[in-house]
């Protein structure tokens, strides 16, 4: 690579936003978490009284078309359809008959089967439900969702700190950038994506303001500027792939070939024909960058405050 | 609860009354936000029988109801396609679809 970093900026001297440290599950995370776990284990049984929470089951009779059908279901309560019709079984019993006058004129509703929701209580029970081997208790319950959730949550909080340390570098390293070479990977760029863009059926050069076309020419213009500082970043991240594990960039791609044609779903082959070499680089590059700014000391501080 | 619907059993779920289908995909940001409410409200109402389909995993079934977006949600009654909406939806949202295609 032509252009590369001149002056390094220290990246533990960049600040870290606390919000990207979180990974721990709160107390309030996993009463929701279970909540929601009672409410998936609910039942329904059948009522004789239509209360509030119940959903109704209604034979609708009316000169209108709309009131007019065979089964009309009602909720009381959760504000589907107007209050004055949503409440008017309240009571009824099953076989009862309640008439309303809406603005379609007089409905009359005969209750067909009313269904109650009731929903497990949050205790070992319902934990047992979830049918996890060893996991018998509320408190062994919540032990295991902490370490099933916990070790992903903690790498990708470091992730985001590593990116933000990326672009922090980016913006306050120093740079000796090489025209050409920043020319061929940005217009590379613009032409990838304006074909992107036009096999999925956009116009690009519709105006975001007014009413004349742009040209071609005049879109990847625009791309090029507003993609300029893309380059800049790059550059930072391949030197901080490159220092961080001692290897160079071909190297580094060479090994991650495999991983990323099987993520792709492709074999080796088609993913370096089907894939600009570019692009490669820049993934790998940025991967890279951002998994070895994850594990340092630095970051690693932050997730643990 | 909500049924998993595939293009061999879709036809045999629409045959109900009320049913609500979310057209969803494996990498949709709009139907990640979608998918709880549309669970909470599946546990909420009973007898509107609540659908989803994974345009991703069968395309056919996605084609077969022209789903260009995603999420996609479409009413049927009686097996009928009476309404489509799509969007990531708040709960209010959502139930204020669900009204339109019980009493519209």
């Amino acid at each position: 690579m032509k252009s590369y970093v001149t002056k390094p900026f220290d990246y533990t001297l960049i600040p870290v936003d606390p919000a990207l440290t979180l990974w721990r599950v709160s107390d309030k995370e996993l009463a929701e978490h279970l909540e929601t776990l009672s409410h998936n284990h609910s039942y329904e049984a059948e009522a004789d009284t239509v209360q509030m929470g119940d959903s109704v089951a209604c034979r609708g009779e009316s000169k209108s078309s709309r009131w007019n059908r065979p089964v009309l279901l009602f909720y009381p309560g959760r504000g589907l359809c107007t209050k004055v019709l949503e409440d008017a079984c309240i009571g009824a019993r099953v076989g009862e008959q309640r008439s309303v006058i809406t603005e379609d004129g007089e409905i009359t509703l005969t209750v067909l089967k009313i269904l109650r929701r009731s929903y497990m209580p949050v205790g070992d029970a319902l934990v047992r439900e979830e049918h996890i081997p060893g996991v018998e208790t509320l408190t062994a319950y919540r032990k295991w969702y902490r370490e099933s959730n916990e070790p992903t949550r903690r790498l990708h909080a470091s992730y985001r700190c590593a990116l933000q340390l990326i672009h922090g570098f980016a913006a306050k390293s120093e740079f000796s950038l090489d025209q050409e070479e920043k020319d061929a990977w940005l217009r590379g760029r613009v032409d990838s994506i304006y074909k992107a863009m036009v096999d999925a059926g956009m116009d690009p050069t519709i105006p975001k303001e007014g009413f004349d076309f742009l040209t071609e020419e005049q879109v990847k213009q625009n791309m090029y500027r507003e993609y300029e500082g893309m380059f800049t970043e790059h550059v930072a991240k391949v030197y901080l792939a490159e220092t961080m594990t001692g290897r160079t960039l071909s190297e580094l791609v060479a090994s991650r070939l495999s991983a990323l044609a099987a993520e792709a779903h492709m074999t080796v082959s088609q993913l370096k024909e089907q894939v600009p070499a570019a692009v490669i680089e820049e993934k790998v590059a940025g991967d890279v960058a951002m998994e070895e700014l994850a594990k340092t000391a630095y970051v690693q501080e932050k997730l643990e405050k | 609860m909500v049924y998993e619907a595939t293009n061999q059993n879709i036809d045999e779920l629409l045959k109900t009354d009320y049913a609500v289908v979310d057209f969803y995909g494996d990498h949709c940001g709009a139907c990640v936000v979608l998918a709880p409410v549309y669970n909470e409200a599946s546990n909420d109402l009973a007898m509107l029988r609540f659908i989803k389909a994974n345009v991703d995993q069968d395309r056919e079934l996605g084609e077969r109801f022209h789903i260009k977006a995603l999420p996609t949600l479409l009413g049927f009654r009686n097996g009928e396609l009476v309404l489509e909406d799509g969007g990531a939806k708040d709960q209010a949202a959502l139930y204020e679809m669900l009204g339109k295609l019980l009493y519209a």
